[in-house]
């Protein structure tokens, strides 16, 4: 090779910029946090007024069931003041509307996907598939993430309501871009009510509050920075509270019920009051608990939810009581993510009829009733990286997809009891595990007995890191449904698999066999 | 020149002709296996990659049966630096026209889904590939008469300062 010191420094110029520009986008792309809002320009802690979302009202009510119709679109909003950020919201509001149902009445809920084409920073199509969670809905209504909405398309979901009173919430489960469209604002309670639960004298009507608790990142613009940190999560420096950063609520001198939902894509929190006084933990995410529990901190993840009394009474008007995070390992914290939001009392109590808690709440709970000898068998999950990618049991939603929507990684029988045994041997991270359909009950966490505030029935488990938790459940209803690791983004970087209910009476539905429409067959498809 | 330097400077020709053999070759069977998974995000990209794997194949034969002309070295050149330069604007202000990358955790899926700056994915095949074309093209100018040589440089120098411009803009703005 013939080429002079000097040749080899000109080739060596272009050849430098061929290689080093596309790395760096690499690298800028992964420093994406290099362009976040000075926390100078973010709100101080507990100078926003608390918010509630508000109550969807059905668009039309019959003998059996209620209708809604929930629009999604993007809208602006302005959460960091000064500043409007664009999000995904349901009828306008982020967090969406609340649903409320009695025990007994079906709901049926047209979601009209009116997003962009093209999410306007991301650069992804924000379809949708919306997931009633804590819902034992059909397979078609439960928002496989593979049945999606495309922007310009409707889907009705249709919702039996017939389990217990509990908190739920909807939310979105669209493959690939649940993290994205969840981050982005999709995510509202449903609170299913009942007869038994009405009639504690436990908080109710303005003294049962919902939280939607979740944090996010903003650029300097003011948008919201989405980055996927090597697929490991997501961590915001502002904590929202019902899309409010860190709101203060003004309270009375009387028992406040808080239906507390963990909505932020990937953190996890440990909830205490900064008094050191014990909050009382009544229901878990099926439900209410056999008894209740104080607890004077609780860890939780996201999509769990926990229903807590806190007694304000004990306080004088003017003090003000913070909800801290002290948070459990393996999340990323900053200056104020150890704040929640605050309480004034400010006033005494104006009615305190349903301000007590009762030594018993629903002792008749069938999924605590459960006892490890009624297990028919007992199946083993491995949540863990595989060659990059969040597997359980070494495969992921890819090898459902591939199969046609056929591969499960369990099949039990219809009416069987079964222990599931969830291991998170590997370190560094932690995986909230949701099963759909089902509510289970925690028997041990690495052969110890649950948490006190873990003795309700649940739909979403905490297995930390090193962890081997121990769930059973009784298999009702039948069909495909998913399991999955709810930090969202080892959700949409596959961490998720499915299982089948078997029915020797027939098949269930299919999980995508109840398609999207587009919105111009509406005219013609009257809910 | 003495017996001496020439055999070193036949030796090092050899060595670079050998060189652009198995980087042509590398960089031939990168496209032709990542061409499927294009065809599938967007047909006409999988055809330009079969296209140009074929055409890095010819290059790699017609190396190795022996020397080429100056004008069969400056097409090689130029069209592997323009292959490379595609790819970096792939990487950086993206191809206009394209359709969007079905790119999602480091693999290809079916469908139109893509991750945020998903089609700004480098991935290991690409650094690879990308690092044998380069080399291919320093090789290749290895073995250019010395007029053609001292021109070409200049010309691939021209191409490395705008290249670095673009980026200094891209960071002013």
């Amino acid at each position: 090779m013939g080429l002079s010191r000097r040749e080899v420094i000109k080739a060596g110029v272009f050849a430098g910029a061929a290689l080093s520009l596309p790395l760096s986008r690499v690298v800028s792309g992964q420093s994406a946090l290099a362009n976040r809002m000075p926390s100078s320009k973010l709100p101080k802690p507990f100078t926003t007024p608390f918010g509630m979302p508000p109550v969807a009202m059905p668009f039309r009510t019959d003998a059996t069931t209620d209708y809604y119709d929930i629009t999604m679109t993007a809208t602006k909003l302005e959460v960091i003041p000064g500043f409007q950020t664009t999000f995904f919201a349901y009828n306008g509001s982020v967090p969406g509307p609340t649903i409320k149902v009695n025990r007994g009445r079906k709901v049926v809920v047209r979601h009209r996907n009116a997003l962009p084409n093209v999410h306007p920073t991301l650069g992804y199509e924000p379809w949708t598939s919306v997931h009633l969670h804590g819902s034992a809905s059909l397979p078609q209504f439960d928002g496989y993430a593979s049945d999606v909405t495309h922007p310009g398309q409707y889907k009705d979901y249709h919702y039996p309501n017939v389990q217990p009173a509990r908190t739920l919430w909807y939310h979105d489960h669209g493959v690939f871009h649940t993290a994205e469209n969840a981050y982005h604002g999709l995510v509202a309670q449903y609170h299913l009510l009942d007869q038994a639960e009405q009639a504690l004298p436990i908080p109710h009507g303005k003294y049962d509050v919902p939280l939607l608790i979740g944090d996010a990142l903003f650029n300097s613009d003011g948008s919201l920075l989405f980055t996927l940190d090597d697929q490991s999560g997501l961590w915001g420096d502002v904590i929202l509270v019902n899309g409010r950063p860190w709101p203060v609520m003004q309270v009375e001198r009387r028992k406040y019920r808080f239906r507390i939902c963990g909505v932020a894509v990937s953190r996890s929190w440990r909830f205490s009051l900064d008094s050191g006084d014990p909050m009382v933990v009544i229901a878990t995410d099926g439900g209410l608990m056999p008894a209740p529990q104080s607890v004077t901190s609780f860890r939780a993840a996201s999509a769990e939810r926990y229903e807590v009394i806190i007694d304000f009474s004990k306080y004088p008007i003017g003090r003000r009581v913070v909800l801290r995070n002290s948070s459990p390992t393996n999340n990323q914290n900053y200056t104020n993510t150890d704040k929640v939001m605050a309480f004034d009392v400010v006033s005494d109590a104006t009615d305190m009829s349903n301000n007590s808690i009762p030594d018993v709440l629903d002792p008749g709970n069938a999924v605590m009733a459960l006892q490890p000898s009624q297990a028919v068998r007992t199946r083993k999950f491995k949540f863990e990286r595989d060659n990059g990618q969040w597997a359980i049991n070494g495969t992921t939603w890819k090898n459902v997809v591939d199969s046609g929507y056929k591969f499960s990684l369990a099949k039990p029988n219809l009416g069987d009891i079964e222990i599931w045994e969830l291991q998170n041997s590997s370190g560094g991270w932690f995986h909230p595990v949701h099963m759909h359909l089902t509510d289970f009950k925690v028997l041990d966490r690495n052969g110890r007995p649950p948490f006190a505030h873990e003795l309700g029935p649940k739909d979403v488990v905490y297995v930390g890191e090193g962890e081997k938790v121990r769930v059973m459940m009784k298999w009702e209803g039948r069909g495909r449904y998913m399991m999955h690791c709810h930090n969202l983004i080892h959700e949409d970087h596959d961490m998720m698999a499915q299982f089948e209910v078997i029915d020797p009476a027939g098949d269930g539905d299919d999980p995508i066999g109840t398609v999207a429409r587009p919105s111009s067959d509406e005219a013609n498809d009257p809910l | 020149m003495n017996a001496t330097v020439a055999q070193t400077r036949a030796a090092r020709r050899a060595v670079g002709t050998d060189a652009a053999i198995v980087c042509s070759a590398a960089a031939a069977l990168a496209h032709l296996v990542a061409a499927p998974s294009h065809y599938t995000w967007w047909p006409l990209a999988g055809v330009f990659f079969v296209g140009l794997g074929v055409a890095q194949a010819a290059l790699a034969i017609a190396l190795v049966r022996g020397r080429l002309s100056d004008r069969a070295l400056l097409i090689g050149i130029w069209g592997t630096v323009g292959v490379v330069l595609v790819y970096v604007a792939s990487r950086t202000t993206g191809l206009p026209g394209t359709p969007p990358v079905p790119f999602h955790g480091g693999r290809w899926v079916p469908g139109r889904s893509i991750v945020p700056n998903g089609e700004k994915y480098v991935g290991p095949l690409d650094v690879f590939t990308l690092a044998a074309e380069l080399v291919l093209v320093v090789t290749l100018l290895g073995m250019l008469s010395n007029s053609w040589r001292r021109r070409t440089s200049n010309h691939l120098l021209w191409c490395g300062v705008v290249l670095w411009a673009g980026a200094a803009m891209t960071l002013v703005r």
